[in-house]
């Protein structure tokens, strides 16, 4: 008996749940839309947002408990409401992609909300006392849905999120795929692959490439290479100047590199790494090495230090405990302070720039730069240009994510 | 045991060779560096030439057809071309020289060479004075306007080889459409309003132009009667007729609509390309883009102003080989730069590319004079104004554009704001450093003879057969002095018609300095008058060239050497240090973190502590090298500038909000990505970290792009708003942009830190009920700490001297009060301004240490609060 009364008092239909979420999301989202309707200067359209806004909050909060047919009845009124300006603002605005976009975060909220409200099993849960038989049924179907309804609202999540982050991408592959070399026009208008022929034509493109390549898989290797040692000693050991060091690192990011391009030059020119792959690979080692010692230090705290000491007590030595035992384990840190470094350097361009006088060790960057003349730019080659650079990243980042994941879930630390 | 100590002498060792590596290959570079430079010494004379033309464009492969031609030519010389990107043109040839590395020959505008003109470094000029390299008949090459565009006071630092100006084009098709006439050069500008109005239909602007750019405005400024300076080059950016153009130009918009709200330069190519604007402003140099475009394009003179009579005259600038002060072989490098600027050379470049011409033999050649777009824009450079070179018009911009910002916004009327800019421009040029002139070597290249006149009518002075200097006599004349060399009757110089000199009739004596003469080398020198010889020798000149030794390493090699000296005695002593406190564990602990910190002294500690020094000193740009120590006088400076606080508040507000939605949007990816199980995670995340790919140079202009009047936010609205003029618009946009291109690395960082999660702990936590946020705040959120205190750290250190973002959307503008910063300048965005534009150096360092103080307290505070260096063992 009292089992099933903590079961009725538990059940909530997956409806419920998912519109409570839901309805929180449409609020957010429709405040947020409020500037769209602000932007335009349209009153009435602004007007009837604030509503909407109001009613989501009014909705979300009259959303039914067990048995409380009355807030049903409420929040059903006020889906339909909400459904109703939707539409009506759906009307009045033209009928383009973004402002259906816009407007089915009203309608497809109120909508959900008004059929799931009115369907049977809120209708039953909110009417009636349950049986337990009828909980059991809806403690199952509860499972079943709920995992859809989080995959379909996740994906509407990161979809959202994708978008904003593809969309400025798109318009450089539209500018790179465009006939001429305008920065604008509509998205397709004309289709041509002449700027990639072009790039790729060139030699020197594949000069950049190629420094790039050296440069950036040497600061990575590089970088790992110094940061790890660093990174293990201040995660495991106490020693004097211990802090002194930590802090040292993050000294040099703080002041504008800017200004100090001439002494550095200097220091570069004195070191005799002018126009050469070793001066920048140890200039962006230490531009990177800062995150790469900190992000492992921080790894490596969170490896239980018990493990070293159990391998130790196998009979490994110090430096078989770190490579057999440490290093599998931070395989992810590793793998994103690697690629973090290999970015500094794929994509850094003062310091490449002005360490190097010759076009011989252009990196991606300065080419790219070069690619601009004093009357203007070439938008079409550049964007190509981009895209091309970017490539080999987005491969990277593909490959990365085996390491991401495989982690310690492959390395197993239980206990 | 035994194996941990053979393990740890093992370490030792290969650490210590990797040091040596280092070190060894470093010196090896090095040496290799130098000895290619004495191999160029001693046989053939190597010329390295940075030119700006962009890579993979006809320009550059007209430069490389002339510069093998001249390869050829010369076949002991061997030229080492390098293309530099343009933008940074300028600055990279500065920190060159000072680093002694700075090539032979650059390509420069008259305006840049009014920005580095007086630039000193370690007491000497960047550029050669050309006047003793050039004779006479070098020099008539020339269009006169053009050389005079080339000089900086008195001194001549480069070769015009190019001009440019703004002229009309427009859209024939469009005309048609409408049945109108095309402009002509009868046309007023109120003709031209007419027919912009006409034109304005649909979609269809009758005109376009950058409305609040200044280039664009100084055509109109002269047409309405008004000019820049005045004749002892004092700004007069407000004299008669000035604000009328300045409300003449805004009306375009705000009155009359024919322009598109907030055009700008990049607008208004894209609107010509697209047939959306009948009539641009605009220089020979799109014609070739626009033909391309398949456009039925035709070019006018500008328009006449009515109430003035006066044409409108755009501004003429002019680009042109420089060579180097720094260069070992000047004369070689002068011969190039003459050879770069040839006639035949600047034809190439006209015919090929529309470059337009200096060259005056090309004034009178029949395929450039039938050619219509060269001829038209020929014309409307003859009705241009040239450039000023001088420190007063490269530093007219920022005033004018903080009017312009003022009058479109109505804070002040156009008459106010040009007598603002015209009074901020006068205080900028009264408070500006200044270099003397740099005096010339005697005698270095120039021969001088003297000689008595016979009473002809001319005197002709050959050297090794070859016409020289003519002289003139003429009773009464009223040519010029030019100034490039020098001929006097030994007290009073004679005038000049062109490069004639002008004797009067009763000189008795001759005295010339003889340009242009090849050091050690014998010149035969005549003089002749009419068909008699009447002066003969034979003379040279060993007079030897002026180097300046810039980049002098050994300060620094001492420098570094101290530095790492001291490093290895603060681990030395910090490893005695340990021993004696019985830390044994830890005994290694200094050799795992020497590498790193080694790598990071020798690179970066001079120059930070440079920066401080540089602080304390009155470094400026017509002093760099030899600044002198001048206490706390810049950090008063940037405490009294206006605006101070307003930055750092924005600084700060940008850092913040920055921070925190890359941290919280970067944790809410990485968790939903972690935590879900739906399909296409690796798809979702290579997605989501693409704007990591993407170089932030392009992106970021492309979300300039896309927040322009004419661009893809205001097409989803359906709206025409100028976001970026708007000063909070464009501070939230700024910030939005910066958040976009922030989240990915903060995403994959937390990815990363999430595998360290114990994935059992979540589910022992769900069996005793703990779910969503507590599971987040009492499971997830300690664990990332680790990971999360050094990325918000670093995150904000990076966050808040970020400079790019804001450098490129909007650099800082709009700028709405004279002398302040900008509405969207953060305090790196600033610092740059005052070093680069003012060149203020000291005052910029001493910007930066307070930055670094800045972030340094903080960085301190917030490590304390947090335990962030605390070891685990």
């Amino acid at each position: 008996m009292s089992d099933s009364v903590s079961m009725r008092s538990w059940y909530v239909p997956v409806e419920i749940v998912t519109l409570r979420r839901w309805i929180v999301a449409a609020f957010v989202v429709n405040v947020l839309l409020l500037t769209v309707d602000y932007l335009r200067a349209d009153s009435e359209l602004l007007m009837l947002g604030i509503l909407s806004c109001l009613l989501f909050a009014a909705l979300r909060t009259s959303l039914p408990e067990v048995n409380d047919q009355t807030r049903r009845n409420i929040a059903l009124l006020l889906s339909a409401i909400l459904l109703g300006i939707g539409f009506y603002r759906l009307m009045i605005t033209k009928p383009t992609m973004f402002n259906i976009w816009l407007h089915c975060w009203a309608i497809i909220p109120s909508g959900l909300s008004l059929y799931w409200l009115s369907g049977r099993p809120v209708t039953v849960w909110t009417s009636r006392n349950l049986s337990d038989s009828a909980i059991e049924y809806g403690l199952m179907r509860n499972a079943n849905l709920s995992k859809q309804y989080d995959t379909v609202s996740t994906h509407i999540t990161l979809l959202h999120f994708v978008a904003i982050t593809v969309i400025p991408l798109i318009w450089i592959i539209d500018i790179a795929f465009s006939e001429g070399n305008a920065l604008g026009g509509q998205i397709g208008d004309s289709f041509t692959t002449e700027h990639f022929s072009k790039i790729l034509n060139g030699e020197s493109f594949w000069t950049w490439f190629v420094n790039s390549l050296i440069v950036s898989i040497g600061t990575a290797l590089l970088g790992l290479f110094i940061a790890i040692p660093a990174g293990y000693a201040f995660s495991r050991y106490k020693f004097t100047g211990r802090n002194a060091s930590m802090f040292s690192f993050l000294l040099v990011q703080m002041f504008p590199g800017i200004i100090i391009l001439v002494p550095y030059f200097l220091v570069m020119k004195t070191l005799g790494l002018l126009n050469t792959h070793l001066g920048l690979i140890l200039a962006y080692c230490v531009t990177a090495l800062p995150l790469c010692v900190w992000m492992l230090k921080g790894f490596f705290d969170t490896i239980p230090r018990e493990l070293e000491e159990a391998a130790a007590l196998d009979g490994c030595n110090q430096f078989q405990v770190f490579t057999k035992v440490v290093l599998p384990l931070s395989t992810p840190a590793i793998a994103v302070t690697a690629l973090f470094s290999f970015l500094a350097a794929w994509n850094e361009f003062l310091l490449a720039l002005t360490f190097n006088t010759s076009n011989d060790m252009y990196t991606l960057p300065v080419g790219l730069a070069s690619l601009i003349s004093s009357t203007g730019q070439a938008w079409g080659d550049f964007a190509a240009a981009s895209l091309l650079v970017s490539l080999p990243v987005a491969l990277l980042f593909l490959f990365f994510q085996k390491f991401l994941i495989d982690g310690l879930s492959a390395g197993g630390v239980k206990g | 045991m035994h194996g941990i100590v053979w393990c740890s002498s093992f370490q030792k060792r290969a650490l210590a060779f990797a040091l040596f590596l280092m070190i060894f290959l470093s010196g090896c570079l090095g040496n290799s560096q130098q000895s290619v430079e004495e191999k160029s010494q001693d046989g053939d004379i190597v010329l390295e030439v940075w030119h700006t033309f962009a890579a993979e464009s006809k320009e550059e492969e007209v430069f490389m057809n002339s510069i093998i031609a001249f390869e050829t030519a010369y076949p002991n010389v061997t030229v080492d071309v390098t293309m530099v990107p343009f933008g940074n043109a300028d600055q990279l040839f500065m920190t060159a020289a000072q680093g002694g590395q700075a090539p032979d020959l650059m390509r420069l505008s008259s305006d840049q060479l009014g920005a580095i003109g007086e630039v000193r470094v370690d007491g000497y000029p960047l550029l050669e004075d050309l006047r003793p390299h050039l004779t006479p008949q070098d020099r008539q090459l020339f269009e006169e306007r053009a050389l005079q565009a080339m000089r900086y006071g008195d001194a001549l630092y480069g070769i015009p080889a190019s001009q440019d100006c703004l002229s009309l084009i427009f859209n024939k098709a469009l005309f048609d459409a409408q049945g109108l006439d095309y402009p002509d050069t009868t046309w007023t500008e109120q003709d031209l309003l007419n027919a912009a109005q006409t034109l304005t239909y649909n979609d269809v602007q009758g005109l376009a132009i950058p409305i609040k750019t200044a280039y664009w405005w100084f055509p109109i400024q002269e047409g309405f009667g008004g000019s820049l300076f005045d004749e002892n080059g004092d700004p007069t950016i407000n004299s008669n007729g000035s604000s009328e153009a300045m409300q003449w130009m805004l009306d375009l918009e705000l009155e009359h609509g024919v322009v598109a709200t907030g055009t700008q330069i990049e607008g208004m190519k894209n609107q010509f390309i697209s047939s959306k604007a009948a009539m641009i402003f605009d220089g020979p140099w799109n014609w070739a883009t626009y033909e391309a475009s398949r456009l039925n394009i035709g070019q006018t003179l500008l328009p006449l102003v009515e109430d003035s009579g006066e044409r409108m005259s755009p501004l003429v600038t002019y680009k042109g080989w420089t060579v180097s002060k720094q260069s070992a072989n000047k004369v070689a490098a002068t011969e190039l730069a003459l050879w770069l600027s040839s006639e035949e050379v600047q034809k190439e470049f006209a015919v090929e590319t529309y470059t337009m011409p200096t060259h005056i033999a090309l004034e009178s050649d029949d395929e450039i004079n039938e050619d219509e777009v060269l001829s038209g824009f020929l014309e409307q450079t003859k009705a241009g104004t040239p450039a000023p070179t001088t420190r007063a018009m490269s530093l007219v911009y920022d005033p004018l554009s903080t009017a312009f910002e003022q009058a479109y916004s109505g804070i002040a009327t156009t008459e106010e704001a040009l007598s603002g800019a015209n009074q901020q421009l006068q205080e900028q040029i009264a408070t500006l450093a200044r270099a003397d002139p740099y005096p010339l070597v005697d005698g270095y290249r120039t021969i001088s003879i003297e000689f008595e006149t016979n009473n002809g009518t001319s005197y002709d002075i050959f050297v090794d057969g070859v016409l020289h200097t003519e002289l003139r006599v003429q009773a009464v004349s009223n040519g010029t002095y030019l100034g490039y060399d020098d001929c006097s009757d030994g007290s009073l110089e004679f005038l000049q018609e062109g490069q004639v000199r002008i004797v009067p009739p009763s000189t008795q004596m001759v005295q010339c300095v003889l340009t242009g003469m090849v050091p050690e080398q014998e010149h035969l020198i005549e003089v002749y008058s009419g068909q008699n010889l009447l002066y003969s020798t034979s003379s040279q000149t060993s007079v030897a060239d002026e180097r300046p030794e810039a980049g002098n390493t050994s300060p620094v090699m001492f420098a570094l050497g101290a530095i790492v000296l001291s490093l290895i005695a603060l681990l030395s002593f910090a490893k005695w240090n340990d021993t004696k406190l019985g830390r044994t564990k830890s005994k290694l602990a200094h050799f795992y973190v020497a590498p790193a910190l080694l790598a990071l002294a020798v690179l970066t500690f001079y120059p930070v502590l440079y920066g401080f020094w540089l602080a304390f000193t009155d470094a400026n740009q017509t002093q760099l090298g030899d600044q002198s120590f001048i206490g706390f006088d810049n950090f008063w400076e940037v405490f009294s500038s206006n605006g101070f606080l307003r930055v750092t508040l924005f600084t700060l507000i940008w850092t913040v909000v920055n921070v925190s939605a890359h941290i919280g949007i970067g944790l809410f990816l990485a968790l939903l990505l972690h935590r879900s199980k739906i399909k296409g995670k690796v798809a979702y995340r290579t997605l989501l970290l693409l704007p990591w790919a993407v170089p932030s140079y392009i992106s970021v202009l492309v979300w300039r792009g896309m927040f322009q009047p004419d661009g893809f936010i205001n097409d989803l609205l359906g709206t025409n708003i100028d976001f970026l003029s708007d000063p909070t618009g464009s501070q939230i946009i700024v910030i939005l942009v910066n958040i976009w291109l922030g989240v990915p690395f903060m995403m994959m960082s937390i990815s990363g830190a999430l595998q360290s999660l114990p994935k059992d702990m979540y589910e022992a936590a769900e069996v005793d009920g703990v779910y969503g946020w507590r599971a987040f705040r009492h499971l997830t959120l300690p664990n990332l700490r680790s990971a999360l205190i050094p990325l918000s750290l670093l995150g904000f250190i990076w966050t808040f001297n970020m400079f790019n973002v804001i450098y490129l959307m909007t650099d800082g503008g709009p700028n709405l009060y004279f002398g302040e910063p900008g509405q969207t300048d953060i305090l790196i965005t600033y610092v740059y301004d005052v070093a680069f534009r003012e060149g203020a150096y000291g005052v910029a360092a001493a910007w930066s240490v307070i930055i670094f103080l800045m972030l340094f307290a903080f960085s301190w505070r917030y490590m304390k609060q947090t335990n962030a260096t605390e070891a685990v063992g």
